[in-house]
């Protein structure tokens, strides 16, 4: 509902806007104070929708049940890049390969997936290089004790957009990826890093900028309510 | 241009696969599949609001709403855009999904793509059970199995 509050009368020219209770005016009588604290509205707004950055989250397994490997890794845009945190169980000492594979399915013990993720039809590579897949995340180094820390920062991969892999699939391979410099020509394909032990779809775990914390939301409610008393006391003054 | 997208879903006992096929942005998305593994009867649908399995199918969160609406039944204007209703299983325990849904998109604001499906032990009262869970969750009880939706191939 919108509509002109009777009891501001015709100098007041205030405008009452109640979507669900909630009385917002805004007079043409702003004083420094009012003034002040439309600009502290302004502040909060934007930094409850700052921390509402865009986030993915994965959780890896066999489908077909035969490898225990599990875990769930995070990726967290940062302006051009995306950060990528997590842990796996259950794999071999060593490296071993870390792709994003480019079809969100996880069928056929994670063959489903397809080959790596490639919208510019590039050879394999390391992701330090300039000829790679976007999905080219090189390898994860698993200790003696079975466990994989993943702290990757890549500025390839994205979580909206052309290079977006949200709905596409990570995949955890055997062996280790040669990084496309083993000389063969399955180097320039997959790295020969062997067969996929787990894998699992990415998906949303936080929206960009489309939510606001409850608190932030209720902080800005009750400045916008207390500038409209502000308002209305030196109206009737 | 036509958009295609799938989702294995993944539960103890309850196993499945669905595909989501789109002929343009705004059409309707058809989705189709077989789930087995359940009791026979209705067993609430629903696509849930994130694609996280990772504390299993209980962190896909609340059903995918982003109009803040009641819980409602596929056909109804007060719905969540999740609301796929109920798929039914016969007494192999197998349930042939065949669903053709308006809200659901496999792009822009409606997209499916990287949620969560869930497929329910009980059945989804749509909303009108009375319950109190009833315009939440059609009180459809426990996740059986789930899995994240992905692209597939065109």
């Amino acid at each position: 509902m919108i509509g002109r509050h009777p009891s501001l009368g015709p100098k007041a020219n205030g405008w009452i806007i109640s979507p669900s209770g909630l009385i917002i005016t805004t007079g043409i009588y702003l004083s420094e104070t009012l003034a002040e604290m439309m600009k502290l509205i302004f502040l909060i707004t934007t930094v409850a929708f700052a921390q509402a950055q865009r986030s993915a989250i994965v959780y890896l397994f066999d489908p077909t049940g035969a490898s225990n490997v599990t875990g769930s890794v995070q990726f967290s845009q940062s302006g051009n890049e995306v950060l990528v945190n997590g842990t796996l169980n259950g794999l071999a000492a060593g490296n071993h390969g870390f792709h994003i594979h480019n079809l969100g399915n996880i069928g056929e013990g994670c063959t489903a997936s397809g080959p790596h993720f490639n919208p510019h039809n590039l050879t394999h590579g390391g992701p330090n290089d300039t000829v790679r897949h976007v999905g080219d995340l090189g390898n994860v180094l698993t200790t003696s004790d079975g466990i994989s820390t993943i702290n990757i920062t890549d500025s390839v991969i994205a979580l909206d957009g052309e290079h977006s892999i949200i709905g596409r699939t990570v995949v955890v391979h055997a062996g280790e990826d040669d990084l496309g410099q083993g000389g063969d020509s399955e180097s320039l394909l997959t790295g020969n890093a062997g067969a996929r032990l787990a894998c699992g779809v990415i998906g949303i775990l936080q929206e960009s900028g489309a939510s606001i914390s409850t608190s932030s939301l209720f902080l800005v409610v009750s400045m916008a309510m207390l500038s409209q008393v502000m308002t209305i006391r030196r109206l009737f003054k | 241009m036509p958009t295609k997208a799938v989702c294995v879903l993944n539960g103890e006992i309850v196993k499945g696969t669905v595909f989501f096929s789109q002929d343009a942005a705004n059409a309707p998305v058809s989705v189709t599949g077989e789930i087995s593994g359940l009791g026979k009867g209705l067993h609430g649908f629903h696509i849930h609001e994130f694609g996280d399995n990772t504390n299993g199918c209980i962190s896909a969160g609340p059903h995918f709403n982003p109009h803040n609406k009641d819980h409602g039944s596929p056909s109804d204007a007060e719905r969540h855009v999740g609301d796929l209703g109920n798929v039914e299983a016969g007494d192999s325990g197998a349930a042939k999904v065949c669903i053709k849904d308006s809200s659901i998109s496999l792009e822009g604001e409606h997209s499916i793509v990287g949620r969560t499906v869930v497929v329910h032990a009980d059945p989804d009262d749509l909303g009108k059970g009375g319950h109190e869970l009833s315009k939440t969750t059609g009180n459809a009880g426990a996740r059986l199995a789930c899995g994240v939706i992905g692209l597939a191939k065109i």
